[in-house]
């Protein structure tokens, strides 16, 4: 065994896990859009961002400080400072791509810009084997299922775009196609950022607390920007206080998803991870459908194109989930993972028991920064839906609790597996 | 150590350390210069660039 290589079982559970990561991030990303729905007010694209990135903000830096605490997060950004700039970058990515989704839905409606969005994988998948040697050393079974499953999945997400395009008029089809396939290019491409730091060992709960940082940030000033200046962006801000509450939850359900999906990223790798995640835009349909009753009425070829895409898309999932990283392809992640830390002086140690799911001797301890964070982050949430607005739409609430009863579930069992398998290293 | 000396004096801190640990405290300083000559920064620096214009055109 080649030193610092994994054991057959170690690297099949990292694998399962990793997987298990990702399917549980399609049903948190998917749910996240039902708080989001229960806004129907004609607020701005930038405003509407801006307050789910402020719900994004205080999870991630709620769920850290509840996790592992501040001094955890202090102690890996030690071991590798030079991913500080990274996770800025990828939240500056992330915060202009959720903008150009918002235009991307207003222009061409949510059914077309979502598969043209979910491109992102294809992107992240073309980076993973560029740039991190993904599916180097991988029989030819494993190209063809991880390719051909993206491809099932982009496949899926057309049909099911197609199926309800014509329910939603375009107001301006060339803009709205170009912000979907912008955000997919962004979104593809923060996934360098992602690999980067987990190829190097970095905890995921450490990462998401300077990405939004540059989230926060760059949001902030394309509201500034767009909304022409402060004034104006405080008076829309204010005016919507009664729907800031569901913006702040969709950000807040969101980072949960989000979670999950980079810590498929870690375990599984691009390649697998963010495919299997983007089983969202399922989930999406399901609340979709079953909660807000999106569809009614439609034709029998509509629900039948559907249906098609979803098992389309859902046997594209499987395939990919069956396409597990062999010990050869797992020693390529390896090597560029030393060249990755030779190239900013990391430990080799530090790297090599992270990305086996190890702790690398850094002690996790809460202080009273953890519980004023985890504080002012509750309070902030409380006094929003203290002064929300009950929605005026009609929902399946059965319905909605068994959705949320099989989320709950999902995200007990990926994380009691996560912690068990790696203690969320 | 049985004669009660400090383990370093029989075997310095820096001795038999391999010259990647050198290399990390060398480049520890300079961790910013590493990144902006890293080729794989500048690609989402691109695309970001590009995102950013996009979003001008459409808004």
């Amino acid at each position: 065994m080649a030193p610092g290589a994994l054991d057959a079982g170690r690297l099949r559970t990292l694998q399962g896990v990793g997987m298990l990561c990702g399917l549980t991030a399609g049903a948190w990303l998917g749910a996240a859009e039902a708080p989001t729905k229960l806004v129907t007010l004609g607020l701005s694209p930038v405003v509407i961002s801006l307050s789910m990135v402020i719900g994004v903000f205080l999870a991630r830096w709620t769920l850290p400080a509840l996790i592992q605490g501040t001094s955890y997060v202090a102690a890996d950004l030690r071991q590798a400072p030079h991913l500080i700039v990274w996770a800025v970058l990828a939240g500056c990515l992330w915060a202009v791509a959720n903008t150009l989704t918002i235009f991307a839905v207003r222009d061409v409606g949510l059914s077309i810009a979502f598969p043209l969005w979910n491109s992102n994988s294809l992107l992240g998948i073309l980076w993973g084997i560029i740039f991190f040697k993904e599916l180097r050393g991988a029989d030819w079974r494993r190209w063809a299922g991880v390719l051909g499953g993206a491809l099932l999945m982009f496949a899926g997400a057309t049909a099911l775009a197609l199926a309800s395009a014509a329910q939603v008029p375009a107001r301006d089809a060339a803009r709205g196609i170009a912000a979907a396939l912008g955000a997919g290019v962004l979104w593809g491409t923060m996934y360098i950022p992602y690999r980067k730091a987990y190829l190097t060992g970095m905890s995921p709960l450490s990462f998401i607390t300077f990405f939004t940082v540059g989230e926060l940030g760059m949001m902030a000033a394309l509201a500034l920007t767009y909304s022409g200046g402060l004034s104006p962006l405080w008076s829309q801000l204010a005016g919507a206080r009664h729907v800031l509450f569901w913006l702040l939850a969709g950000g807040f359900v969101w980072v949960i998803g989000d979670l999950f999906q980079q810590y498929a990223v870690k375990y599984a790798g691009i390649t697998r991870g963010i495919p299997l995640s983007n089983t969202n835009q399922l989930w999406g349909l399901l609340w979709g459908i079953l909660v807000f009753g999106e569809l009614r009425g439609a034709s029998q070829s509509v629900l039948a194109q559907v249906i098609g895409g979803s098992l389309v898309m859902a046997l594209g999932a499987g395939v990919i989930a069956m396409s597990s990283v062999s010990k050869s392809e797992h020693a390529s992640w390896q090597k560029a993972a030393a060249s990755e830390g030779e190239r900013y002086g990391v430990d080799p140690e530090y790297t090599r028991s992270r990305i086996a799911g190890e702790s690398a001797s850094i002690v996790r301890r809460r202080t009273w920064i953890d519980w004023l964070v985890v504080t002012v982050a509750t309070a902030t949430i409380i006094g929003f839906a203290l002064i929300a607005r009950a929605p005026q739409i009609e929902i399946a609430w059965a319905r909605a609790a068994v959705l949320v009863i099989v989320t709950l579930g999902m995200l007990a069992l990926a994380g009691v597996r996560l912690w068990r398998a790696t203690r969320f290293n | 150590m049985r004669d009660g000396a400090s383990p370093e004096q029989y075997c310095p801190r820096n001795a038999g350390r391999p010259m990647s640990d050198n290399l990390r405290e060398h480049k520890s300083g300079s961790w910013l210069g590493l990144v902006l000559r890293d080729v794989q920064f500048w690609v989402p620096v691109a695309v970001l660039i590009g995102g950013l214009l996009v979003l001008r055109w459409i808004s």
